[in-house]
């Protein structure tokens, strides 16, 4: 009798199982992205001709449309992963 | 139902095929037990039994149920997880040579913007010399005065 009442309480406790959720992996961003943007530079001191500072903004407008595409990328890198994250739903 | 995950499917079900068959058998057959001596006196026995199996045999075949549909639910989510996390290394690619290619687009225009100021130095500069103030006001515009913004929580 003893071992009826240990079997059926074996087969309840198969009730109180939970299952494993099955999760998606975080996507890994993309090298290029992960990079800082460089910071603008300065004009030196010495540099005192107008063609030395239109230089030195061109080398830093540069720098600005790097980090821009950097920004617009992670944007559509965030777009995209939120899309593919939802067609799992 | 994770005692079921350590049997193989087809004994699980045969299992509980079984202790459905036998309970219901049982629980029948103790009406015919009437005039059979030593059983027929015991029939109440074999139906209380029978009874039991068969309630027993069907919470299984429930729970078994249940557990194939959750193990089904959990090989389509994982497969449409496999297909996902392929599609977000594809898309990273694609976004990792976008931005390869702009910043080469943005590097070659740069340099031939400073290749043009260079050849044109002379015609550029003129007589204008730039002041230690102006060179002063526009380095403070490169500076990054902000920072690190440190927030309380």
């Amino acid at each position: 009798m003893n071992k009826i009442i240990l079997l059926c309480l074996v087969f309840m406790l198969a009730g109180c199982a939970t299952s494993i959720p099955v999760t998606m992996n975080f996507p890994q961003a993309p090298e290029a992205l992960t990079k800082p943007c460089d910071p603008l530079q300065p004009l030196p001191k010495d540099k005192k001709e107008l063609s030395d500072l239109l230089e030195n903004a061109n080398e830093n407008y540069g720098k600005h449309h790097e980090c821009l595409a950097k920004y617009r990328a992670w944007q559509e890198w965030y777009d995209t992963q939120k899309k593919i994250f939802e067609e799992i739903k | 139902m994770w005692v079921l995950h350590f049997l193989p499917d087809s004994l699980i079900i045969w299992f509980i095929h079984i202790v459905m068959i036998v309970g219901a058998a049982s629980a029948i057959a103790g009406y015919f037990f009437v005039g059979i001596p030593y059983i027929g006196s015991r029939r109440a026995l074999f139906q209380i039994l029978g009874v039991a199996l068969l309630i027993a045999g069907v919470y299984f075949k429930g729970g078994y149920s249940a557990e194939m549909q959750w193990r089904d639910r959990v090989a389509e989510v994982e497969k449409k997880v496999a297909v996902a996390e392929e599609k977000a290394k594809k898309a990273n690619g694609k976004v990792q040579i976008k931005i390869v290619e702009r910043t080469k687009i943005i590097k070659q225009k740069v340099e031939t913007n400073t290749a043009y100021i260079r050849r044109n130095k002379t015609a550029i500069n003129g007589e204008c010399k730039l002041t230690d103030s102006a060179i002063g006001v526009y380095n403070q515009s490169t500076i990054d005065s902000i920072g690190e913004v440190k927030l309380h929580e």
